[in-house]
């Protein structure tokens, strides 16, 4: 018989943790609560906080799952070199600023 | 709690986009809020990202000094972070690489880059035994 010793709360009783395809799903269809915590793997979560994060938070979200479904199924290759390096305006503003002679 | 940079003299670093130095001594700054803070030692040049590994902290780095959101470099990050997954087998040595992923979904720009600094460590300190195979 139940009777609660063998329950497991959630730490500090927080909301359980929506699955990262689910929540796309529901984020996509406008139908997620704030306050929603979504499971990203890898011991990481994030709060759903409203719809004011909506848009950058599905876009992560989706590049996220894309990475973890890539994760799962590409090869290993040998002595990959790296992929060329694109370098934002904003940033090589502060990358030369660092660079320039004292 | 502040966060605590002690400064050698004529050190630079990066404060939410600001690039500040250090003067002619050494110098102790006490940061009372959270803000994006990179030291001169960190932050890496084009040039240097010349392994996966380095391309991938390249790229989650611009997005911690810009701060952005979502948009071109995150992906280019995952872009990175997927070049470099293809150096690792397939299985649990390809974790650390989606904790980056997953940081950077999550907002958490800087565990993003710090989980990315390990991942450039741990690839330096197996290139000599790739060198070695090579």
């Amino acid at each position: 018989m139940a009777d609660g010793s063998d329950v497991t709360w959630p730490a500090s009783n927080a909301a359980p943790c929506m699955p990262l395809m689910e929540a796309i799903s529901a984020l996509k269809a406008g139908k997620l609560a704030p306050g929603t915590g979504i499971d990203l793997g890898s011991g990481s979560v994030v709060e759903y906080t409203g719809a004011g994060v909506a848009s950058d938070l599905l876009a992560r979200l989706e590049a996220h799952a894309r990475l973890v479904a890539f994760c799962a199924s590409a090869p290993q290759e040998q002595g990959a070199a790296p992929p060329p390096v694109c370098v934002d305006s904003h940033a090589k503003a502060l990358l030369d600023a660092v660079a320039s002679p004292r | 709690m502040p966060l605590k940079l002690s400064l050698k003299p004529g050190e630079r670093f990066v404060v939410n986009g600001a690039v500040v130095r250090n003067g002619e001594r050494r110098g102790v700054l006490l940061l009372e809020n959270r803000a994006r803070v990179l030291r001169e030692k960190d932050i890496l040049q084009p040039e240097e990202a010349d392994t996966p590994a380095k391309a991938a902290y390249f790229a989650v780095m611009q997005i911690y000094l810009i701060g952005a959101a979502s948009g071109p470099l995150h992906d280019q990050a995952q872009e990175a972070l997927a070049a470099l997954i293809t150096t690792l087998p397939q299985g649990e040595a390809r974790s650390p690489v989606l904790a980056v992923s997953a940081a950077l979904a999550a907002g958490n720009l800087y565990g993003a880059l710090s989980n990315c600094r390990k991942l450039v460590q741990s690839d330096e300190a197996l290139a000599p035994a790739r060198a070695g195979v090579a």
